[in-house]
């Protein structure tokens, strides 16, 4: 009995000893895929679609993304937003989740929330294609990575961060009733988010503040 | 020993807990969670679907109605399966067969059991490309720290925060870094406001720009859980960490940079895998997977050899088996696949079960038919 008792009482002090916490070192070694560039694009026709802004899917797979991610408006949405002074909130259709016009012109611009799953597309990749879509000539490697790497970044609630893609940089010397795009992209560990706003370059430059502040009035939930 | 056999058929309780009709009842239920659990795969995953359907005791189905989880039924059909073996079984030459197939059925639950105490589960998502050598845990958090490099291999220093204390040191010796911990929070919200607003005293180190952290209710699902922590380091500004963050903060020690962030735990593997190509065959006429399986391309010591992955045959290296789990296709339409990682000491166990289970089989069924042949004579 004797024995049983002093058995259980050294595992008792072994148990409550408290374990150290040492470091574990570790060799971590992730190799990225390569970077999709103009030269390894393969299917061009998709950064000319004008259709689909976001080629690639299958409108069927949009679809069925779209309503995992909870797409349909702001009531249901994991997103939710301010709708801007002088902007109005139109009915949520298809792959959108919001559709913004502005009040005293409702041509102007068209400005619309999507989200698809985390880590949809590549930065660069989404860039060629919107350049795409605006006939903007894809700058050489180089002028492309400076151009991402300075992107402007507005911080959101809950420590997530927008990129905002201006392309007006890229068109300095069109005219202002050329087609124009601002778009801001936010990552979130279940989706990324994708607002865009197309519009003439002179009206894109006019909405641009009440674009940001859509942006910086979305909070996940 | 004749004596507690004895003792043991005339108790009631015993008796009860030996019933056939709890086994029936038990291979039903257990029947139904197989079901249940694989189809609420497709919706919830692989490891979420585990917790609640297998490694569970029990569970609301429906939100409100209990259900029992297969741990609970398991348990249940191991005390059955051990009181029949006493109360039943006949010891004798004849009946051998029958001890040694009881005996590879409990083999099969004491795996179960081992499985869930001492398998170790994490994930691998790679897009197609893409390699690494090391997995994440769905759920566990660490705090890491290495040169401040953008070289792909790196040497990374990790700290377990699950029993993490405040007040209580986070040291990392090798770099001379050493924290105490200020605040943390198992699961946290993180804000950026702008300094000066209200409750906004202090500067931190923070490669987001979050200056505050909020605790939130734990979650039962644990990989729900998202960390935060903020570090104190002598004569620097405090660190402040969340487990969102995409990238790591800079910190300086002495003449030296490093990075350090809170992330998923990381298993190393004792293999790189890379994702050469991922497939998937959808029922016709529908955008619904059927199938799907991925090419990957493993190098050990050197040596690499390429294999495939699919929803029913996953791969084994060692202790690691690596399953077909789910995928990703991004605006691109290129494909990401997502591997369930599963260390298992005891993944011998099932395939001692089933061959202990088999030969009981075998002898059982052989001693029948000599008796049927001798009786034919």
């Amino acid at each position: 009995m004797k024995k049983i008792f002093y058995l259980f009482s050294i595992c008792f002090v072994l148990c409550s000893c408290e374990k150290a916490n040492t470091p574990r070192m570790y060799l971590e070694e992730t190799v990225e895929p390569a970077q999709t560039t103009p030269d390894n694009t393969g299917d061009m026709t998709m950064i000319n679609s004008e259709s689909d802004p976001h080629a690639g899917f299958s409108k069927e797979q949009l679809a069925a993304m779209l309503k995992e991610n909870g797409a349909g408006g702001q009531s249901n949405s994991p997103v939710t937003w301010t709708v801007p002074t002088g902007w109005e909130e139109k009915a949520a259709s298809g792959m959108r989740i919001a559709t913004f016009a502005a009040k005293d012109d409702r041509a102007a611009i068209d400005c619309s929330i999507v989200t698809l799953g985390s880590g949809a597309g590549g930065l660069s990749a989404n860039i060629i294609r919107w350049l795409g879509q605006l006939y903007i000539t894809v700058p050489p490697e180089k002028e492309l990575t400076s151009f991402v790497e300075n992107l402007e970044k507005i911080s959101l609630p809950g420590g997530l961060t927008s990129l905002v893609v201006d392309f007006s940089s890229f068109q300095k010397d069109v005219a202002s009733e050329s087609p124009s795009m601002l778009a801001a992209i936010i990552d979130t560990p279940q989706q990324r988010i994708f607002v865009k706003m197309t519009g003439s370059k002179a009206n894109i430059a006019k909405h641009s503040a009440s674009f940001k502040s859509l942006v910086q009035s979305m909070e996940f939930h | 020993m004749t004596k507690i056999f004895k003792k043991l058929r005339s108790n009631k309780v015993i008796l009860f807990l030996a019933s056939l009709k709890i086994a029936v009842l038990g291979l039903l239920f257990l029947f139904i969670l197989t079901f249940w659990g694989t189809i609420a795969q497709v919706q919830n995953g692989l490891f979420a679907s585990q917790e609640r359907y297998f490694s569970s005791f029990y569970f609301l189905a429906a939100g409100f109605i209990p259900f029992p989880g297969a741990q609970l039924v398991l348990w249940v059909l191991f005390v059955n399966l051990m009181c029949a073996f006493f109360t039943r079984i006949i010891f004798s030459s004849e009946k051998l067969g029958l001890i040694v197939v009881h005996l590879g059925l409990i083999l099969f639950l004491v795996t179960a059991f081992v499985t869930l105490h001492v398998a170790k589960e994490s994930h691998l998502t790679l897009r197609e490309g893409e390699s690494s050598n090391v997995s994440r845990s769905y759920a566990d958090w660490e705090v890491a720290v290495w040169p401040a490099t953008k070289a792909p291999t790196k040497t990374v220093l990790a700290l377990d925060i699950k029993d993490i204390k405040v007040n209580k040191y986070l040291s990392f010796h090798e770099l001379n870094l050493n924290f105490v911990v200020k605040e943390y929070y198992p699961n946290a919200q993180a804000f950026t406001s702008p300094r000066g607003a209200a409750g906004i005293k202090e500067k931190y180190l923070n490669a987001s720009g979050i200056n505050v952290l909020k605790p939130k209710p734990l979650d039962k699902e644990r990989e729900k859980n998202v960390a935060g922590i903020i570090l104190e380091q002598k004569g620097q500004l405090p660190v402040l960490l969340f487990g969102l963050e995409d990238e790591p903060t800079k910190i300086r020690v002495e003449d030296k940079e490093f990075f350090i962030t809170l992330r998923h735990h990381r298993h190393p593997l004792p293999i790189t895998v890379k994702l050469i190509d991922f497939m998937m065959d959808k029922h016709p006429g529908t955008e619904v997977a059927r199938s799907f399986r991925s090419k990957v391309e493993i190098e050990h010591d050197g040596l690499r050899r390429e294999t495939v992955i699919s929803m029913n045959e996953p791969l084994r290296f060692k202790d690691y088996t690596f399953y077909q789990a789910s995928y990703q296709i991004d605006a691109m339409g290129r494909e990401g696949s997502t591997l369930a990682v599963v260390k298992n000491g005891g993944q011998l166990l099932p395939y001692i079960a089933t061959f202990v289970t088999f030969f009981g089989l075998a002898y059982h069924f052989l001693v029948a038919a000599f008796k049927f042949q001798r009786r034919r004579k």
